[in-house]
């Protein structure tokens, strides 16, 4: 594929698998919930400047928000992820940084690297998500417990798609 | 301007976090059922405690101006009243509010919030509710400076009852309600609780206007004249809205008696 258009493509696949497919996939009574946008977020090229991760991230969440009937739930937890990707990125970066051809992929990066920015990550953005949904304390704690597992389990599943569909490159 | 344009370029991701974040999660709350009617009943908390606050100033400014229009009826129909009463029509009265004014010193003062754009003028004379409280010395386009009866430095022309004698009022600078009267001749007439009024002599009142009343206190002989101690009606600690007469031709008078005398009575 174009390198040019791999980007694109990698962030607007999952997002029309989550509107068409996975937009009520919710497993385990609500401990695992599969937000497959998430993975367009996630792989964002790590060039991407701050701002626009932003903008890409309020755009996905719009999109999934007006699909869902959610209104700014999905938004607002993408935004809110989509500030801490630059972060994570800094944190998680090779000691000497990020080349101009690395890609926030396992093939790239290796599997250490992609399951922990992707758990961090996802974890984040599950934790505001189950937040702002239970909306009351006396619920928070298993909003959070909710966040964790999901996002345990939604970083597996991410590995294994992406073990599926990434063709083998060298790693760093 | 350009380092406005230099913050928001430095912090460009953050405000734009905050500014997208706003509009999520504004348009979350007004869709969602529990997050909603909490919000709704947060903001609809603090919407009531800030329109009630809003509405006690608005409140409060509205019986400012309130105060200042029966301040002026009030100022008007006393004059009519005094007309009617005491047949005299040359007396106007006006209204005023005392912005600063002291009773501890014995040069005590008070400035008035209306000046000669107002009509005031140096020579007026200051009441409060229907008692005489003091004079105007000093004006200026909008304030005006006056003297309370409770100055040391100056003394006033009264007489006990409507047609007593006529003696000079001074204040001996101890107790704000206490004045003395003296020069009345021993062949005066009166007792404890009679009134004293304005004489008119000095222009500053119009005469029979109430300045006390005769002390219960007994009355000083000084050999040729009594000292007569007076209670002073007006309360000069709580002076606040006081009303200003001017006698239609004090200047007049004061012209032609200062060429006789310069000191009344």
């Amino acid at each position: 594929m174009n390198n040019r258009i791999t980007p694109y493509v990698q962030v607007l696949v999952p997002l029309l698998l989550q509107v068409a497919f996975f937009q009520y996939a919710t497993l385990f009574q609500g401990w695992w919930y599969i937000g497959f946008h998430l993975l367009g977020l996630l792989l964002i090229p790590l060039q991407r400047a701050a701002g626009w991760v932003l903008i890409i991230s309020a755009v996905i969440g719009i999109l999934v928000d007006f699909a869902t009937f959610e209104g700014g739930l999905f938004m607002s937890s993408a935004l809110f992820m989509g500030l801490f990707i630059p972060l994570i990125n800094r944190i998680l970066a090779p000691r000497e940084g990020y080349e101009i051809t690395d890609s926030p992929t396992i093939a790239s990066m290796g599997i250490r690297w992609f399951v922990a920015r992707t758990w961090l990550l996802i974890a984040l953005h599950h934790l505001w998500m189950f937040t702002w949904e239970a909306s009351r304390w006396d619920l928070v704690w298993v909003a959070w417990g909710k966040a964790l597992v999901s996002a345990t389990l939604t970083t597996v599943l991410f590995v294994l798609v992406m073990l599926l569909t990434q063709s083998r490159r060298k790693q760093r | 301007m350009r380092n406005l344009w230099n913050l928001i370029a430095q912090y460009h991701v953050a405000l734009l976090f905050i500014v997208l974040q706003g509009v999520a999660l504004s348009w979350f709350v007004s869709s969602h059922g529990y997050p909603r009617g909490k919000w709704v009943k947060r903001t609809m908390e603090w919407q009531g405690s800030w329109n009630q606050t809003r509405s006690q100033w608005l409140r409060l400014a509205d019986l400012d101006q309130l105060n200042q229009e029966l301040l002026a009826e009030n100022a008007s129909l006393r004059a009519e009243l005094f007309a009617l009463e005491n047949g005299d029509d040359r007396t106007q009265i006006g209204s005023a509010e005392v912005i600063r004014s002291t009773w501890t010193g014995t040069a005590n003062y008070f400035v008035l919030n209306k000046g000669i754009a107002d009509g005031i003028a140096v020579g007026q004379g200051v009441i409060q509710g229907s008692y005489a409280a003091g004079k105007i010395i000093e004006v200026s386009e909008s304030y005006a400076l006056g003297l309370p009866l409770v100055n040391q430095e100056i003394e006033w022309s009264a007489r006990i009852n409507a047609e007593g004698p006529v003696g000079r009022l001074i204040w001996d600078g101890h107790a704000i309600n206490r004045g003395t009267l003296l020069d009345i001749p021993i062949s005066a007439q009166f007792s404890p609780g009679d009134p004293v009024l304005t004489s008119g002599f000095q222009g500053y009142f119009p005469a029979g206007m109430v300045i006390g009343h005769v002390a219960e206190d007994p009355t000083e002989f000084d050999g040729q004249f009594l000292s007569v101690p007076v209670v002073l009606a007006a309360d000069f600690r709580s002076m606040r809205y006081v009303e200003i007469t001017d006698i239609e031709d004090r200047n007049d008078i004061e012209a032609m008696s200062s060429q006789l005398s310069p000191k009344a009575p």
